[in-house]
């Protein structure tokens, strides 16, 4: 490694005195250091896994306050988007009946209705004109994780996507969780389908109270837990019948004896009610609005939410859990305005912001590479085992072979391959189309810094972006001005202003 | 002599396997009375499972490692566990990556603590394989190297001096600013590892490669003292008997071709296995078991008191279970990682890597 030109580098930028005002640990320091934020692009940078040209056209135009809601009363499918959807990925939308009759008659493979879901997964997140919506979607996913582990869920599942997180994204945590206790998929996924009084499983009763509701520390019991999973004993799935592939009460499978949850009796004698007064017994409890109103602090916050934004948040509940009422409250907290309380960006959300910040339209060859870049970066959707869902952590994702694989993404999607000395001109990605023809490297710069990360930036980073493009300028073939905008692209891509939201 | 001099030597390859492995399932206690009768279905898979001492019997799919094991060079540890027991993976997992059972405030992990406590001069005395940084491996101040795979290690980008222009933008990032720096350390010691030779021999999965990946690390002799992975899917609430033939055939197939490939570095080479907890003693109606408490680790290594089950057997009857009906821990784990790394490793620290732990005499696995 060359050390002195390393050093250089650095100091040509002065970024080496500046080095010294950062004796934190905490990115925050280098965003203080930029421009203040615009509250019409923390909205966009906060509840968006990218931001596409139309998101900022849009905030600016109606102003933060009404373009959150507009997000919020229309936020559901976008129309534009479904139609390609139905056409190119027509299992995501079939009825469960007519998915197991292809199935049966072998005119698709489980493997198919497993990939055009996450395939329409990416479609959605990269084009969707309602990026809360996504957001959110991919929020309730990772939260009522369920993965394309066997042929059942890879099945199942696409119904879940559909009628239990698509339907109730941005609705009420009530529904949300009713839907969710009796959609197959989640059933077969914690074993609860195959719960009877005899030998009960209670994998779906832990993971319901820990990770879906009250959170670890939300105050049950061992105890508890044996009797939550008593209590939904006979909770299953249609295997034959009229309806398979359905939720069903097996009365047969029921513990019909009184138990005890959290504190209250549940009599005997009564079969499914009581699996449904269980779930409104968590939705009530106190627990369960911290937990929730805490986990989207740290989904779109930071990963150590002030406890104020927390209070905020779990005071707009409701009776229900209202979900739009707590993403007002979250947009209302000072942290959410403030330049330095940041959230690290996902593999996921670091490719659908290359995607979106560029305004690229993906075909289906372009939604198989995102899925390829996903697969590489270890976040394919609805493929996490464990119940907790992905990460959202800096510290889970930060890693080395992390940010090299996220370079040579953006390398790879800039038109680049290993020994390959020029981009091809077919690319996934064509920051070209954002710059100005025959633009000079700083009016390159300037334009690119403007899209990909919406200005901000900082003035050592930029000038250093402005030595880099200019070298690239004078190294490069006359008229090569569209490379020197995709290298600049590829730096700004490889640099903390865009792994940070 | 290796370049990198540390007062430790050798390396550590620490397996987790997440998701609450079934102990009663690897190593069967099939001379317990109770055994049968708690789990009358998965305890048919006793018959095809072949003796390891006369009470214990190593459960079919982990034929390949049985011979390691009659050579002396593996260990069982049964009825072995954490004293603060959770039936939550996560909060299990999260005692054990960060070595302080009850204690959740622990935001570093015991083997980057390990690693750290050495000053070790090599950037790569830590990897952690994968993408995402796995909890045992994260540290404030200590490098950790992740690596997904040894493939095409280096930047795609054609122009000579792109790592120079990344680093400098990265500078001042107190978080990627170290990454960045030591990405590009790594990428130039990874680019040098001589040609692996025929790695076929590797089960085909990600534990295969990533195991076959280690050895080609720990043979180039460029500094690592410990490696973290993980193999995930061990939830075995519902049909474990498949579930389990599965992941255990991957997990033995692939100790042993590491043991083979290994050679004479196994002498200096620790491999241990271990999981969050093991499971509830009896079977459900789903033909799987719930979380439980003590399970079984495995220690692998030329000059390991192995081809033994090192227990104090708790028993199986009622009053011998916990009272979630669970196998009773008699070992704490931190028992047999201090023996390991304080007799075998020659770590001069352990009151780092687990604080608050005495041990009260080491199993004698070493």
């Amino acid at each position: 490694m060359d050390e002195g030109r390393r050093s250089f580098i650095r100091q040509s930028s002065s970024m080496a005195a500046a080095m010294a005002l950062w004796s934190h640990p905490a990115f925050g320091k280098l965003l203080s250091t930029a421009q203040p934020v615009d509250p019409a692009l923390s909205v966009l940078r906060r509840f968006c896994l990218g931001i596409h040209p139309t998101d900022v056209e849009a905030v600016y135009q109606a102003g933060p306050d009404a373009w959150l809601a507009s997000q919020l009363r229309h936020g559901g499918n976008d129309r534009q988007v479904e139609a390609d959807i139905d056409r190119w990925y027509p299992t995501v939308g079939a009825p469960v009946a007519d998915l197991l009759a292809a199935l049966k008659q072998g005119r698709i493979e489980t493997t198919d209705v497993a990939a055009q879901l996450k395939a329409a997964a990416v479609y959605r997140a990269a084009h969707s004109r309602y990026p809360l919506f996504e957001a959110m979607v991919d929020f309730w996913t990772n939260h009522f994780n369920i993965n394309h582990a066997t042929p059942a869920l890879r099945v199942l599942k696409t119904m879940d996507d559909r009628e239990v997180i698509r339907r109730h994204a941005l609705g009420s945590f009530r529904d949300l969780l009713h839907a969710s206790a009796k959609s197959p998929a989640m059933l077969v996924y914690l074993d609860n389908a195959t719960s009877k009084k005899q030998g009960f499983n209670e994998n779906y009763a832990r993971e319901l109270m820990e990770l879906h509701t009250l959170g670890v520390e939300g105050g049950y019991t061992h105890d508890d837990v044996l009797a939550v999973a008593r209590v939904l004993t006979g909770w299953s799935v249609q295997k034959e019948g009229a309806q398979p592939g359905t939720f069903t009460f097996i009365s047969a499978w029921h513990d019909y004896d009184r138990k005890r949850v959290l504190g209250e009796e549940y009599p005997a004698g009564v079969g499914q009610p009581e699996g449904e007064r269980l779930l409104d017994q968590l939705v009530d409890h106190p627990s369960t609005r911290r937990f929730i109103a805490e986990k989207l602090c740290r989904r779109f916050l930071s990963d150590d939410p002030a406890s104020s934004a927390i209070d905020t948040v779990e005071a707009a509940w409701g009776r229900d859990g209202d979900i739009k009422a707590m993403l007002w409250a979250l947009y209302s907290t000072p942290e959410f305005q403030s330049a330095n309380v940041v959230k690290f960006r996902r593999p996921l959300d670091y490719i659908i912001s290359m995607i979106r910040t560029t305004g690229t339209q993906l075909d289906a060859n372009g939604v198989r590479m995102v899925a390829l870049g996903l697969k590489g970066l270890s976040q394919t959707p609805f493929d996490y085992s464990p119940p907790t869902g992905y990460p959202d952590d800096a510290a889970s994702w930060a890693s080395t072979s992390g940010m090299l694989l996220r370079w040579n993404m953006a390398s790879l999607a800039l038109g680049y391959r290993p020994g390959s000395p020029m981009p091809a001109r077919e690319s996934l990605l064509r920051p070209e189309s954002l710059v100005t023809r025959r633009a000079s490297p700083k009016k390159i710069v300037k334009e690119l810094v403007d899209a990909l990360v919406q200005g901000v930036i900082d003035n050592d980073s930029h000038a250093l972006l402005v030595s880099f493009a200019r070298e690239r300028s004078a190294d490069l073939p006359a008229g090569s001005g569209d490379v020197v905008a995709r290298d600049v692209a590829n730096l700004l891509f490889a640099s903390p202003w865009f792994q940070w939201h | 002599m290796s370049t990198y001099q540390s007062s430790n030597q050798g390396a550590v390859v620490s397996i987790f396997l997440r998701g609450g492995m079934d102990g009663m399932h690897a190593a069967i206690p099939a001379a317990d009375p109770q055994y049968l009768g708690l789990r009358p279905n998965l305890g048919q898979a006793a018959q095809a499972a072949t003796d390891l001492d006369g009470f214990f019997r190593l459960h079919a799919a982990l034929e390949p490692v049985h011979d390691i094991y009659h050579a002396g060079h593996l260990a069982m540890v049964h009825a072995v566990g954490a004293p603060d027991s959770t039936h939550s993976h996560f909060d299990a997992q999260d005692y054990l990556d960060h070595g302080t059972p009850g204690d959740k405030s622990t935001s570093d992990g015991w083997l980057a603590r390990a690693i750290a406590s050495t000053q070790p001069v090599s950037p790569l005395a830590g990897v952690a394989m994968g993408n995402k940084v796995v909890e045992s491996m994260r540290h404030a101040s200590q490098s950790i190297i992740s690596v997904s795979t040894l493939e095409n290690v280096g930047l795609v980008h054609p122009l000579a001096g792109m790592d120079l222009w990344i680093d400098a933008m990265a500078a001042g990032d107190d978080l990627l600013g170290p990454i960045t720096d030591a990405t590009f350390a790594a990428v130039e010691t990874l680019q040098a590892l001589p040609d692996p030779g025929n790695t076929n021999l590797y089960p085909n999965s990600p534990f295969g490669q990533q195991m076959s990946d280690v050895a080609r690390m720990l043979k180039a002799d460029i500094g690592i003292q410990a490696v973290a992975l993980d193999i995930g899917g061990w939830d075995s609430h519902a049909d474990e008997e498949t579930m389990l033939t599965t992941r255990f055939d991957d997990l033995a197939r692939g100790l042993r071709v590491f043991f083979e490939d290994m050679g004479g570095l196994m002498q200096s080479t620790t491999v241990l296995v271990m999981s969050e907890f093991g499971r509830r003693a009896y079977e459900n109606a789903s033909g799987g078991t719930d979380h439980g408490t003590a399970g079984c680790m495995m220690v692998m290594g030329d000059g390991i008191k192995g081809g033994q089950v090192f227990t104090q057997w708790p028993g199986l009857s009622s009053n011998q279970l916990n009272h979630h009906g669970d196998l009773m821990p008699t070992t704490d784990y931190r028992e047999v990682v201090s023996e390991l790394l304080d007799a075998r490793h020659y770590y001069p620290d352990l009151g780092t890597v687990f604080p608050g732990f005495s041990s009260t005499g080491y199993l004698g696995l070493v």
